[in-house]
């Protein structure tokens, strides 16, 4: 991940107030998650198969 | 689904909610990835999901293990398929090679009339001694889990063993406890309960008990996912092995012989043995065909895992 954990935010007397920076963050943390989720796709290597199903992807030896 | 990338917003930009929807649907698009690139194993296959990784094994030839009577005398052995290659440890009376995963082998030798549980990396043998203990046995393991059972302080318990401490296994209120397979955080074991031995399912939490329905006893030996292998026996027959795939248990035959028990399973094959007539033998199962497995001058081959 090349984004820093989220730091929670705290509520202040008037409200909670969320900067267009902080707002920024949130959405480099999800485009970086998004990143590494899709680098997990699995790729069949030699003699192996794979089928992509609603419970993962099932990996299988040819 | 899939929904596209989010925009940066402007200083001064409000936060909107069109711009919270986005935030939440890109969130699930990356939950939904992960959710289907999650490794599942299949034929085959060994998928072993840690949190700093998933392993998988296998994709080449699957490796049985067990034990060969020759000459009176049990030894361990590592089969693959076509080649026995011996697995004794050093000085021991018996050895039996009871599960393996990747490299590693469990079992137990009896040294000096003490049996004790090994752990071979296929170089050197490392003890595993449930402390205190009288006897102890390693029957299943799983990346660094092991899992076997244990005499301490008159008592016959279960135990998870992850590579420096031992956690008991015991099922609410039985006497007797073996900790026999192991896949994940699931583990099966024998019990014996009200003097009947059964057998259970435990996830780390709960227990749940795993019995042939009418059987007088049942015996779960093996797991892997939501598969488990055992055998069981009827009032006034011999041992038939079974497959129970969590909702139904389907018989496993061997054709001809006498009894017949199911020790483990990885995939779809099946590892067991069949005896008739004094004579006992092994067999890999595939699901439709059975292929005998015979250690060469032995009176009994039992191979007792699959990895």
């Amino acid at each position: 991940m090349k984004t820093k954990e989220l730091r929670p935010i705290n509520p202040t007397p008037e409200g909670v107030g969320i900067s267009a920076e902080y707002i920024n963050s949130i959405i480099d943390r999800i485009e970086d998650l998004v990143q590494v989720a899709e680098s997990q796709k699995p790729i069949a290597g030699e003699g192996i198969a794979i089928q992509y199903t609603a419970r993962g992807a099932v990996i299988s030896s040819e | 689904m899939i929904y596209p990338r989010l925009n940066r917003v402007r200083n001064g930009q409000r936060l909107s909610v069109e711009l919270v929807n986005g935030l939440i649907k890109r969130t699930e698009y990356a939950a939904d990835l992960l959710r289907q690139y999650k490794c599942v194993a299949g034929a085959n296959i060994s998928v072993a999901q840690r949190y700093d990784g998933t392993t998988i094994s296998g994709g080449g030839r699957l490796r049985i293990v067990g034990q060969a009577t020759v000459a009176g005398v049990n030894r361990g052995f590592v089969y693959d398929g076509s080649t026995f290659a011996d697995i004794i440890y050093p000085g021991a009376t018996s050895t039996n090679a009871y599960d393996i995963y990747g490299s590693n082998i469990v079992g137990s030798a009896v040294v000096g009339g003490t049996t004790k549980g090994f752990l071979y990396n296929g170089s050197t043998f490392a003890d595993i001694i449930y402390p205190s203990s009288s006897s102890t046995i390693a029957y299943g393991i799983d990346g660094l889990n092991i899992v076997g059972r244990t005499v301490a302080g008159g008592i016959i318990k279960g135990f998870l063993y992850n590579g420096s401490t031992f956690a008991d296994i015991i099922y609410p209120g039985a006497t007797s406890n073996d900790a026999v397979g192991i896949d994940g955080s699931n583990i099966v074991g024998l019990m014996v309960l009200g003097g009947i031995i059964k057998g259970f399912l435990y996830n780390g939490s709960t227990y749940q008990e795993i019995n042939y329905p009418g059987s007088i006893e049942s015996f779960p030996w093996g797991i892997d996912g939501s598969n488990i292998v055992g055998q069981f026996a009827l009032a006034g027959g011999f041992s038939k092995g079974f497959l129970y795939n969590g909702s139904t248990f389907t018989d496993i035959v061997y054709p001809g012989v006498l009894a017949t028990s199911a020790r483990d399973i990885y995939g779809s094959n099946i590892v067991g043995t069949a005896s008739i007539s004094g004579f006992t033998k092994g067999f890999l199962y595939d699901g439709s065909i059975f292929t005998d497995i015979v250690y060469l001058g032995a009176t009994s081959t039992q191979p007792f895992g699959i990895g």
